[in-house]
């Protein structure tokens, strides 16, 4: 499961998600790729969930690539706790991505098969999603 | 060569984010007309055309004609610079015009076009493509639509490089000749999870890009 290898701190703000991703949010190493249309905290479970299934259903040849790391720490304090007493200890690594983001870019294998496995992909995630495609004149 | 495309356009009186808001809004794209010797002019046009112009097998380097009631506008021949698209609602957002001098040379990207299928790829390789499109320097008569690449003598391991890539006539390749254009790769071995599935081999492989680690919030 991806995670940093080194942290600086070890907990953060909790932050804001504004605005749309113009970062990112082009196709640059695959053929298809898998946008985000709403913001969204993605953990690295997801990610991986979603790598699984695309790599299933693609089973040989293509190659993938994962556009987003999780490197945003999120805590949790135990089950019964009273409030107070300092903020919890981290438990999961998320993504956070704006609308527009492109989380998974896939090339070699037909489109058919590309599409599919995006799609399986795409309801892995907490968010809506579109599949995309190099062909397009957006992606010129 | 690349083909002529007529494109109408009409002057843009009004400079700025106000004046540009309006003109999406009545469903027209803002643009800027510059070239060598020439003053900027605002320009809008209508997305669909733009759709269209890119549409044809020459993409990007298709050489537009403006028509237009203006005379400083009418009859240039053009070739899109930049182009802006709104990442979610996927619509031009504001597109940079070049206008094109026949005598002097333009700096363009042309797209790739791998031919033929590789030896290696036919052994279970993977073709990996490093670069999609030639940075290129020719006088705008010679802009090729596309360069092709004929991948099929490539074996396990081999690799093509910009020098191995033979210039069009009147073209320059304005990168350095060491840079890979496409390699042939063995499939990586899959790197699955202790939970996963066991005894199902992969040949997906995975790749995180670099910039992803740009961004953090």
């Amino acid at each position: 499961m991806l995670s940093p290898k080194n942290i600086r701190f070890r907990k953060v703000q909790k932050g804001r998600r504004r605005g749309m991703a113009y970062r990112g949010s082009k196709i640059n190493f695959g053929d298809y790729a898998l946008q985000v249309l709403s913001d969204a905290w993605i953990t690295n479970r997801q990610i991986e969930s979603g790598r699984i299934a695309i790599s299933h259903h693609v089973k040989r040849g293509g190659r993938l690539w994962i556009r987003v790391f999780p490197d945003k720490p999120l805590t949790k304090k135990p089950l019964e706790t009273r409030m107070g007493k300092g903020k919890g200890s981290p438990e999961l690594w998320v993504a956070s991505v704006r609308p527009g983001r492109i989380i998974y870019e896939i090339r070699g294998v037909d489109e058919k098969l590309a599409r599919e496995a995006l799609r399986r992909a795409g309801n892995k995630l907490p968010v809506k999603t579109r599949i995309i495609s190099r062909e397009d004149v957006y992606e010129m | 060569m690349t083909n002529e495309f007529e494109f109408p356009v009409e002057l843009k009186e009004a400079a700025g984010k106000g004046a540009a808001r309006k003109v999406r809004a009545a469903g027209m794209v803002p643009g800027i007309l510059y070239g060598h010797d020439t003053e900027p002019v605002m320009v809008t046009f209508e997305e669909r055309l733009l759709v269209k112009a890119l549409s044809t097998p020459a993409g990007r380097n298709i050489f537009l004609k403006f028509k237009s009631e203006a005379k400083e506008l009418d009859g240039a021949k053009i070739l899109i610079k930049d182009l802006q698209v709104h990442p979610l609602k996927r619509r031009f957002v504001h597109a940079d015009f070049y206008k094109l001098d026949p005598n002097r040379a333009i700096t363009a990207e042309v797209p790739l076009r791998m031919e033929g299928t590789a030896v290696g790829q036919k052994l279970g390789g993977i073709l990996q493509i490093a670069r999609h499109a030639l940075e290129v320097s020719c006088l705008p008569d010679a802009l090729p639509e596309a360069i092709t690449v004929d991948i099929s003598s490539l074996g396990f391991g081999d690799s093509i490089h910009i020098s191995d890539i033979e210039e069009p006539e009147g073209v320059t390749f304005l990168q350095p000749g060491k840079l890979a254009v496409c390699a042939i790769v063995a499939p990586a071995a899959s790197v699955e999870d202790e939970g996963e599935v066991e005894g199902e081999e992969e040949e997906v492989e995975e790749e995180r890009s670099t910039e992803s680690e740009e961004e953090t919030e």
